[in-house]
């Protein structure tokens, strides 16, 4: 088996919703439940699911800006859930995270240069001859030149921005990196240029890659396996090409019939409401919107079932 | 620019013409104010026409107009001293009231506002706000009797009277503004608190400052370097409202320390109708409002590099 | 980590500014304000001066301090008679349109000039508005009746008045001036008086220093004078209590924060008649029955008791510290709701409705209105209560008599006439209406009488008419409070706003 860089189990979140109503409880609103995945070395995962699903917090959890309520995150080996701060440390660089909006991602008051110089500053690199070296080693390689460290982000463009991003990730030699809908900001044009970017860099540093986003199509173009998740859960995952063609879920299936603009936030607002999805151990996850919903789908909830290589599905009616 | 200091000029001219027509329907007469209760009618006619009170109102509004064009405020009913020299006279004390409530707002307000986003959440957060509710709303000549209460009466640490102009010596100056400055920075100090508090908690939640946790910068530096400086560019809005709190309420507390300054000035002018006074207090608040919006304005080119570069 | 310092530093910095101010200044009451030797006293006062210029200065307040640093041709004694003062003697023509006064020989002025007839007739001169640089300075009560000023010799002054008046010489107590010193005197006053003008901080205070060539000899004994101005009562209070004033005039409301062991109250009748006027022309008020209902029916005592006790019951617009020219006519009504009731019932006034006008600032015309209004409630009598300012009060209620009642003090004067004159037909502020033939004969002719004995007797039957005529109710003469420090004494009174700092001294 090729070496687990990142594995999680049983990986859960909540949160304390505030009622709708005056003077009930806050209720308990389960983001991530009990998830179980792992990404190898050198592999690209696509962790694909609509607004609400949890797809970010596991993308945060996993890089220690979130904590979890339960579970383990190990990485490398090591299991770093409830390490301190001061301990991962050191950790921290070689898992980076790629955030979704480079205009909010980039802190307007400083400049390209003074971003990219604080981000080495913060894992040793003082000398400024060789935060320059470093910089300018990584520069041309997102395309960009050193004209622009001089510049403050909001005289970028979006694609430029992100590049940018791409780059403060990569300063620091990470092996790790999570992309949290990198390019969903973007202009279409744009988008392809990016992601193309992205798969030639996976390659040169040999980077793993947990490739979080909505867009199937996207997914397919970038991993080499696929997740797909639904309120918290992971329904279905195995081998991309797997997936898309032959995804046996009926929430994978409905994605693949693009009967769902998974951009669309319409179903957000149902998402926080946890009266509407019924969560618990005897249901399954998906059973209010499935077409093929039976009486035990109410009753009892599936397990995780291996139904062709490396190829999982969460329903009872999958064989 | 240039439309907005148009736009000041004409409010000027407004206020002024609001302050003389109020001041023509109030009821009474400054000659008849100074004279008081023993009548000399050629006194009254003298005085009558020394001021220009026999003209018609509107010959008046325009005379002052053009003297002011000449820099010349007239001479001041009650005291019978030029106007600019009386403004004058007393703007180093107002001046330095301000500015010492100004920076106790900067100092106190601050880093408490930034403390206070540091803990934010829990008992602190709740007492923190209700603190801050209290010293909004408390009004300023209250607070003023309770801090001579305690610290002149009951501490002793300085006289009640402790007040001397700049003549007398920078340090005993700074020293008689002590506790007028704390009185009047107190709301202005509360306000800052809140906004600082409020608008840092929203940039703590950014991206940015996750993408900077993200590679490990500590969370003092984030605080300082990243949050601080993006958290002040709200903050120098409501520099207008605390411009405005600290302008009310030296108004009072100068009365209760008996401070000879333009507030006290102003409420002279009114009781006496001194209309030449008050008018030329007038003037000097719309100067230094106009400029404190320019100096905003410059303040906002410097914090915020996004303008910056639009201007 | 610099925040932090930097807010140290300053938190350091301020406390150091209390330590060191602390050591500088010492409030002390009891303490004799000596320092270096040199004898201190701290005067707090309420109203800011109007003007330095005595000539242009119209408030009491201003005058009362003033008083020490000008001396006139006459000073007056506490019981207000006419004293001699730069003048020594003087005689008054049988026709009475002449006037020669005796100079004192040997005074000089606070600039080192000496005091001559030049000086007398330069600063009359000024009064009467015939300085022809300053025609604003003119006073009517010195420009309606001198006709001319002559001086005889250095030491002689002759004044020549228009018509006889009896009342002349009390306004001799104006102050004198240096000749020539007119325009300069509204930024540095220059008198003769016993303490010299240094410096004047509008708004905050004068520094006044002793004259050491003040022509009584022996006085004045302390060597400075801090006026201090203080604009809100309640703060004032506070400093008082702290020992930072030595003398303040204070009001009943206030007595008991004065601290008793380090203070002595001194009380006084101040010469304020308050007095609740009733507009003759307001067409209930026409009807003299009705105006003595109302005496009737108000509790003087009570009043006083309430407003300013101690204070002294009057009957007519006169107070007993005139001494002299007093008449008793305090208990003329006495309080007697029944009586009222009656005279009301006979007028046909029996539900009485009024307003009574009152300015906001005067408290004690404040609260005294509000105990009349109940005490008239009691023999049906409904008085509305309309407060107003000041401004108002004068232009609508004094100049403009648009009012049915009012409650107003005023302030007294050292001859009879300025105070009687008062309701005389005729007169330009007589805001009460009142109408009556013969007190205006009786004011005229006593203006003309110089016998003192006829003339006291006329202003007392003027006092009578004002009581049985009812012409309004006079209530009392508020008791002036005033917060002495207890060790220092040389404290006098006078029927007039004046602030003797002359025999000041701290006790040993």
């Amino acid at each position: 088996m090729a070496e687990r860089i990142i594995e999680v189990k049983d990986l859960t979140k909540t949160y304390r919703v505030p009622s709708a109503r005056l003077l009930e409880k806050k209720k308990l609103f389960t983001a991530v439940n009990a998830v179980n995945f792992y990404v190898e070395k050198g592999e690209t995962v696509g962790l694909i699911g609509e607004s609400g699903c949890g797809k970010t917090t596991v993308g945060r959890i996993i890089t220690k800006l979130l904590d979890c309520d339960g579970g383990q995150v190990i990485f490398e080996g090591e299991d770093i859930t409830r390490v301190s701060r001061r301990a991962f440390k050191e950790k921290r660089s070689k898992i980076q995270m790629i955030f979704q909006d480079p205009s909010t991602a980039l802190n307007p008051q400083f400049t390209i240069g003074g971003i990219l110089r604080e981000a080495l500053h913060s894992i040793g690199v003082r000398d400024k001859g060789e935060q320059k070296a470093r910089i300018d080693a990584l520069i041309s390689k997102v395309g960009m030149t050193d004209e622009y460290l001089e510049r403050y982000p909001h005289e970028l463009s979006g694609g430029q921005k992100q590049r940018i991003c791409i780059l403060i990730a990569l300063l620091t030699n990470p092996s790790f990196i999570v992309a949290d809908e990198v390019v969903s900001a973007l202009d279409l044009s744009v988008q392809a240029q990016i992601l193309n970017l992205m798969r030639s860099l996976q390659k040169e540093f040999e980077l793993s890659t947990l490739f979080i986003s909505h867009d199937l199509n996207i997914i397919h173009y970038m991993s080499d396996r696929i997740i797909v998740m639904y309120m918290g859960e992971i329904v279905e995952s195995g081998e991309c090409q797997e997936i898309y063609s032959r995804g046996r879920h009926p929430y994978t299936q409905l994605l693949l019939s693009s009967l769902l603009d998974l951009n669309a936030d319409n179903t957000s607002g149902e998402a926080r409401d946890s009266g509407d999805v019924i969560r618990g151990d005897s249901v399954c996850i998906f059973a209010p919107r499935c077409p093929n919903c039976t009486e035990k789908c109410l009753r009892e909830k599936p397990e995780l079932k291996e139904i062709g290589e490396r190829h999982w599905v969460k329903c009872h009616y999958v064989e | 620019m240039a439309k907005r200091i148009l736009y000041s000029i004409l409010t000027f001219f407004l206020v002024t013409i609001i302050i003389f027509v109020i001041f023509q329907l109030i009821p009474g007469n400054p000659v008849l104010n100074k004279i008081g209760l023993e009548p000399d009618p050629a006194l009254e006619q003298l005085l009558m026409e020394k001021y220009g009170l026999d003209k018609p109102p509107l010959e008046r509004y325009f005379d002052w107009i053009i003297n002011l064009f000449q820099l010349d405020m007239g001479e001041s009913i009650r005291y019978g001293l030029p106007v600019n020299q009386l403004l004058l006279d007393r703007l180093p004390n107002t001046v330095g009231l301000a500015i010492f409530a100004f920076i106790l707002v900067g100092i106190v307000g601050i880093p408490l506002g930034i403390l206070a986003a540091r803990f934010n959440k829990g008992g602190r957060g709740t007492l923190l706000n209700g603190a801050t509710q209290v010293g909004i709303a408390i009004p300023s000549f209250f607070l003023a009797m309770i801090l001579i209460l305690v610290f002149c009466i009951k501490l002793g640490w300085l006289p009640v009277n402790a007040f001397t102009t700049i003549d007398a010596g920078l340090l005993p100056f700074i020293r008689g503004l002590i506790l007028p400055a704390v009185a009047v920075a107190f709301s202005g100090i509360s306000i800052t608190v809140r906004y600082v508090r409020n608008s840092m908690v929203e940039e703590l939640n950014s991206d940015y400052v996750l993408a900077a946790r993200n590679k490990g910068v500590s969370e003092k530096d984030i605080l300082y370097k990243h949050v601080l400086r993006n958290a002040m560019i709200p903050i120098v809005t409501i520099l207008g409202m605390i411009f405005v709190s600290i302008i009310t309420g030296s108004i009072v507390v100068e009365q209760v320390f008996t401070i000879p300054g333009i507030g006290a000035l102003l409420v002279t002018g009114i009781q006496n109708l001194d209309l030449p006074l008050v008018q030329g207090i007038c003037v000097y608040v719309s100067i230094v409002v106009i400029l404190a919006y320019l100096l905003l304005d410059i303040l906002y080119m410097v914090i915020d590099p996004r303008i910056r570069i639009k201007e | 980590m610099k925040k932090w310092i930097a807010l140290l530093l300053a938190f350091a910095m301020v406390f150091c500014l209390f330590a060191c101010g602390g050591g500088e200044e010492d409030p002390a009451a009891g303490d004799g304000g000596e320092a270096e030797g040199a004898s201190s006293v701290i005067v707090g006062i309420q109203q800011d001066f109007d003007s330095l210029d005595p000539y242009i200065a119209q408030a009491s307040g201003t005058e009362e301090i003033m008083l020490n640093v000008f001396a006139g041709l006459l000073s007056f004694s506490p019981e207000g008679e006419m004293t001699p003062g730069l003048a020594e003697s003087w005689e008054i023509s049988e026709d009475g349109l002449i006037y020669t006064f005796h100079l004192r020989e040997g005074v000089t002025f606070h600039d080192g000039s000496d005091f001559t007839a030049a000086d007398v007739k330069y600063s009359l001169d000024r009064l009467c508005g015939k300085d022809p640089d300053e025609p604003e300075v003119t006073k009517a009560t010195f420009a309606d009746v001198i006709t001319e000023v002559v001086v005889v010799d250095d030491y002689t002054v002759e004044m020549h008045i228009n018509a006889n008046d009896a009342s002349f010489l009390a306004y001799m107590y104006v102050g004198m001036m240096p000749e020539g010193s007119g325009p300069d005197q509204a930024t540095h006053p220059i008198g003769a008086g016993p303490y010299m003008f240094v410096d004047y901080t509008p708004g905050m205070g004068m520094n006044l220093t002793k004259f050491e060539n003040y022509y009584e000899e022996g006085l004045p004994k302390i060597d400075e004078v801090e006026v201090k101005i203080f604009a809100d009562m309640s703060t004032a209070v506070l400093a008082l209590s702290n020992g930072e004033y030595d003398y303040m005039t204070v009001t009943y409301d206030i007595l008991e924060q004065v601290p008793a062991d380090s203070y002595v109250i001194e009380q006084y009748g101040s010469n304020t008649i308050q007095l609740l006027g009733l507009n003759n022309s307001f067409e209930p008020f026409q009807d003299v029955r009705v105006r003595q209902a109302i005496n009737y029916a108000i509790n003087k005592d009570d009043i006083i008791s309430i407003v300013a006790p101690g204070s002294e019951k009057v009957g007519s617009n006169f107070s007993p510290v005139m001494g002299f020219w007093y008449e008793d006519l305090s208990d003329y009504y006495t309080y007697d709701p029944e009586q009222a009731q009656a005279l009301l019932a006979e007028a046909g006034y029996s539900d009485l409705t009024f307003t009574c006008r009152v300015a906001s600032e005067y408290d004690q015309n404040v609260d005294a209105a509000t105990i009349i209004k109940d005490q008239l409630a009691q023999v049906g009598v409904t008085m509305e209560l309309d407060i107003i300012d000041w401004n108002t009060w004068l232009e609508e209620v004094y100049t403009n008599f648009s009012h049915e009642a009012t409650v107003i003090g005023f302030t007294g004067k050292l001859d009879p006439d300025p105070v009687l004159k008062r309701f005389m037909q005729g007169y330009g502020r007589n805001f009460i209406n009142f109408d009556n033939d013969r007190y205006t004969e009786i004011i005229e002719t006593a203006r003309l009488t110089n016998d003192v004995d006829e003339r006291a007797a006329l202003y007392k039957e003027a006092q009578t008419i004002l009581a049985q005529e009812a012409a309004s109710v006079f209530i009392q003469d508020v008791t002036n409070y005033v917060a002495v420090n207890a060790e220092l004494q040389g404290f006098v009174s006078y029927p007039f706003t004046f602030i003797d700092m002359r025999n000041w001294e701290w006790a040993e």
